[in-house]
């Protein structure tokens, strides 16, 4: 499992389009926005790095996408309680 | 007690880093009890991004000797914790399966494993025995923008001061060098007098010859952030190739390849013929030039006369009306602007002109020297201007920005390194293309490589591949490349993380990288390889004072103080999110733009602005004539190819190549088509191409609408392909800008047949 959170950069005007398109991708567990005006903040989880990649890709895809950018990203994390 | 899942605990570090990097206060969303990272088990060390010259804050994540994961550090200026996707895997580079990790000696024709003594030797004793026989100049050092500082410090003095050639030279010269002369003929000194601060308060940006969205991703979505608060901040891309920036555009300017210069005159045309000169601005801080004699401003507006619009839209394709808007853009009051460029300018035979020609637009307008309004040249690697452009590392350099021509400059430092002034020689020694034909020629016998690829990266490769097969070559590095493939001896290297130094960014920002793990096997720092080299070749007690980093970097200091580039002492790096030079009494946080009072402690308030590094403060408008490329197209040869590359890879993807997530991104190195012409070749996405230039030719996959879609005529291909038959760079040109030296990569005339 990983765990990205990244910054995604959209047109102002077209971020509600944007917001509706991401929510509905599979692999964005959280997503809040606009954060700042034209930036969004989402966490991905994903089975592997190499789908965190993919995401990122699809993410430039959705309408009024302009950029992605990571801003954390976990690795091998592993489903435990902590007290 | 709360009870949450540790994956409950990452996720909501994810979105607050998320949110922090967007700049959003995090206060009221982080959860309750959330654990800092620490207490997650790994250790976060401060570092700076491996890639691109932006110089993105890095905090990198160890556990158990391992680096674990990566974050945008929050508290950096540069990126606020914000990566792109390179850095996002940047630990993932340093662990492929084959990293050299014990030193390698070519015997009966194979790279075999040796001992460190027994390799070092063998470098000292070659070194020496070229140096008796065929002179100092017959040995070479071609270094990097990405060593760290000290490294290139110490070869500089090494070969400069000790062995005696100036032939050291750095691979900036490929991708800045262009920049370097820019600025210095129109300022007198290198390196911008603006900082990343100024893309905070733009209302314009003039970006041509650049893609930021792949290349600088952090930077242009600083870009998008400011336009998207603010609706009347523009951006103006001129680029023959359509790409990613476009999508974001206001206004576009696809000229034709190897047109620019005539936009560029013909803006400088609309400004002067509208009245769009600050006159007071230019009366008192700027001459004319053509370049050999001065000018009056009569004589300038004379020679741009017949550069109207409408000669440049004959010339570029671009409408006259966009030319006069794009100018108009520039001359209006109160509105800044910020002009950004990076290969597509400097990467030609007319680079030197093209910077400054754009610096023209600027000083013209009086758009300089005030927040949000500089020329502002980006920086392919992660310390080109630090390791190189500021120690001095190029053949007609010494540390912080002296020449090799001037005697005083010579003295000076020889007294810093403990040599004899006579040692460093007065002429200055081969730039890039000069020192490797000389490897053809075999006049160079002797070359250490460190810390870059040139058997992969250097233009019309082939030819230059058979000089270094003819020659000793060493090799510092940390997998097999290009390069060390024509090897005599390969060095393994430590790279990143594994090693502390001190990175310079694009903004003159200076950031120390902390040593977070030790490196693989055997593999070394360079600053001891080096220091290992220098002994054995006899030099040693130059050397010897040399414990720690902070032992060099301080020396070098001393040669940076009162020069307007002075830099802080090392253990301020230690602990600063870097600073900006000059670094200063009077600047002890650093300088956010040179030349002008009271940020720069070089001016006084009565001067207001002095460009110091003219004798008479004054910065210099160049008139330049229209000039194409080296190489027209013909019809044998009728497109022009331009190289570039992707988001995800870098360069000749010796690390971006080892991190399988990137490499399943963009697996297949292309060459893009346009529509139109593919669809008259009957090219299709996928098919084999044959591309041949006059010296070579490849055979690589077509792409069609992919990315980027360059003009009709222009073909675009990704130079990152290593297969040894397929670098891209055997078609290219190596013809030179006579001023800066640098290749023109951007405009080879090719042509391209489906096999």
């Amino acid at each position: 499992m990983v765990i990205a959170g990244v910054v995604i950069d959209v047109k102002t005007d077209q971020a509600v389009a944007a917001m509706a398109a991401l929510e509905g991708m599979p692999g964005i567990s959280r997503l809040e926005g606009p954060v700042t005006p034209g930036r969004l903040a989402a966490v991905l989880e994903a089975e592997n790095e190499a789908e965190v990649t993919d995401l990122c890709t699809r993410m430039l895809t959705a309408p009024g996408v302009v950029n992605v950018n990571p801003a954390f990203i976990h690795f091998d994390v592993e489903e435990e309680s902590r007290v | 007690m709360i009870e949450l899942k540790r994956r409950d605990f990452i996720t909501a570090v994810a979105m607050a880093s998320a949110m922090a990097a967007a700049g959003c206060s995090t206060e009221s969303k982080k959860p309750k009890n959330a654990p800092k990272p620490e207490l997650e088990g790994a250790t976060w060390t401060k570092g700076v991004c491996r890639y691109c010259g932006v110089g993105c804050g890095v905090m990198a994540g160890t556990k158990d000797g391992k680096l674990v994961g990566v974050k945008g550090d929050e508290q950096n200026p540069v990126n606020k914790g914000l990566l792109c996707v390179k850095a996002f895997f940047l630990h993932k580079y340093m662990y492929g399966q084959d990293r050299l990790t014990t030193p390698l000696i070519r015997k009966d024709d194979k790279l075999v494993p040796a001992t460190w003594d027994e390799a070092l030797d063998l470098v000292a004793k070659t070194f020496k025995e070229i140096a008796a026989k065929d002179g100092p100049d017959a040995l070479a050092f071609y270094g990097s923008g990405q060593t760290v500082a000290e490294e290139s410090y110490l070869a500089n003095k090494l070969y400069k001061g000790c062995i005696g050639t100036n032939n050291v030279e750095g691979n900036p010269r490929t991708c800045m060098a262009s920049a370097v002369a820019g600025y210095t003929q129109t300022f007198g000194k290198d390196e911008p007098m603006g900082t990343y601060d100024d893309l905070d308060k733009a209302d314009y940006y003039f970006v041509i010859g650049a893609n930021m969205a792949e290349c600088h991703p952090v930077l242009f979505s600083r870009i998008t952030d400011r336009k998207n608060a603010n609706p009347g901040v523009k951006l103006i891309v001129a680029d023959p190739r359509r790409h990613r920036m476009h999508d974001t555009a206001d206004i576009s300017l696809p000229f034709k390849p190897g047109t620019d210069s005539a936009i560029l005159n013909a803006m400088a045309n609309v400004i002067v013929n509208e009245n769009l000169v600050d006159a007071d601005f230019v009366s008192k801080h700027c001459n004319y030039s053509d370049g050999t004699n001065p000018m009056s401003f009569e004589d300038f507006r004379k020679f741009l006369a017949p550069m109207t619009p409408e000669w440049a839209e004959g010339i570029t394709g671009v409408k006259a009306d966009v030319i006069k808007q794009v100018a108009r853009m520039f001359g209006e009051k109160g509105k800044n602007i910020v002009s950004m460029w990076t290969m597509g300018i400097n990467q030609r035979v007319i680079g030197t002109a093209l910077n400054t020609q754009i610096h023209n637009l600027h000083l013209l307008t009086g758009k300089i020297c005030k927040p949000g309004s500089t020329p502002f040249s980006l920086t392919g690697q992660p310390s080109a201007c630090g390791s190189v452009r500021e120690v001095g590392a190029l053949s007609h350099l010494l540390p912080a920005h002296r020449v090799i021509a001037n005697a005083d400059h010579r003295a000076q430092v020889a007294k810093v390194w403990g040599v004899d002034a006579k040692n460093i020689k007065p002429t200055n020694g081969l730039p890039l293309m000069k020192m490797f034909q000389a490897t053809v020629d075999g006049t160079i016998k002797g070359m250490l490589v460190m810390c870059t690829n040139p058997g992969h990266s250097l233009p019309n490769v082939n030819k230059y591949r058979e000089g270094m097969k003819k020659t000793f070559l060493v090799v510092t590095e940390i997998y097999p490349t290009r390069t060390t493939e024509l090897a005599d001896v390969v060095l393994p290297a430590a790279t990143w993380v594994e090693k502390e130094g001190i990175f310079g960014n694009a903004e003159r920002r200076t950031q120390h990288i902390a040593k977070a793990i030790d490196p693989p096997g055997q593999a070394k720092p360079d600053v001891w390889i080096l220091l290992e080299i220098a002994k054995r070749m006899g030099y040693g007690q130059y050397f010897e004072k040399y414990k720690t980093n902070a032992d060099i970097w301080n020396e070098y200091r001393e040669l940076t103080l009162g020069t307007g580039m002075d830099m802080a002492t090392y253990d301020k790096y230690v602990a600063a999110r870097g600073l900006r030079w000059p670094v200063t009494d009077k600047t002890p946080d650093g300088t956010s733009m040179r030349y002008v009072a009271p940020s720069d402690p070089k001016v006084t308030a009565e001067e207001g602005i002095k460009f110091y590094g003219k004798p008479d403060g004054k910065a210099v408008i160049f008139a330049r004539q229209y000039k194409g490329p080296a190489e027209e197209v013909s019809p044998d040869y009728p497109f022009y190819l331009s190289t570039g590359r992707v988001l995800e890879h870098w360069h000749t993807i010796t690390m971006t190549g080892r991190v399988p997530e990137l490499k399943k991104q963009v697996e297949e190195f292309y060459v893009e088509v346009n529509k139109q012409d593919a669809q008259k070749m009957g090219i299709k996405s996928g098919d084999k191409v044959r591309i041949t230039s006059r010296r070579g030719a490849i055979v690589i996959p077509a792409r069609v609408g992919g990315r980027g879609e360059p003009q009709p005529g222009m073909l675009f291909s990704l130079w990152h392909e290593d297969a040894v038959d397929k670098l891209h760079n055997i078609v290219t040109n190596d013809a030179v800008d006579p001023i800066s030296a640098q290749p023109e990569y951007k405009l080879a005339a090719v042509k391209i047949e489906k096999v």
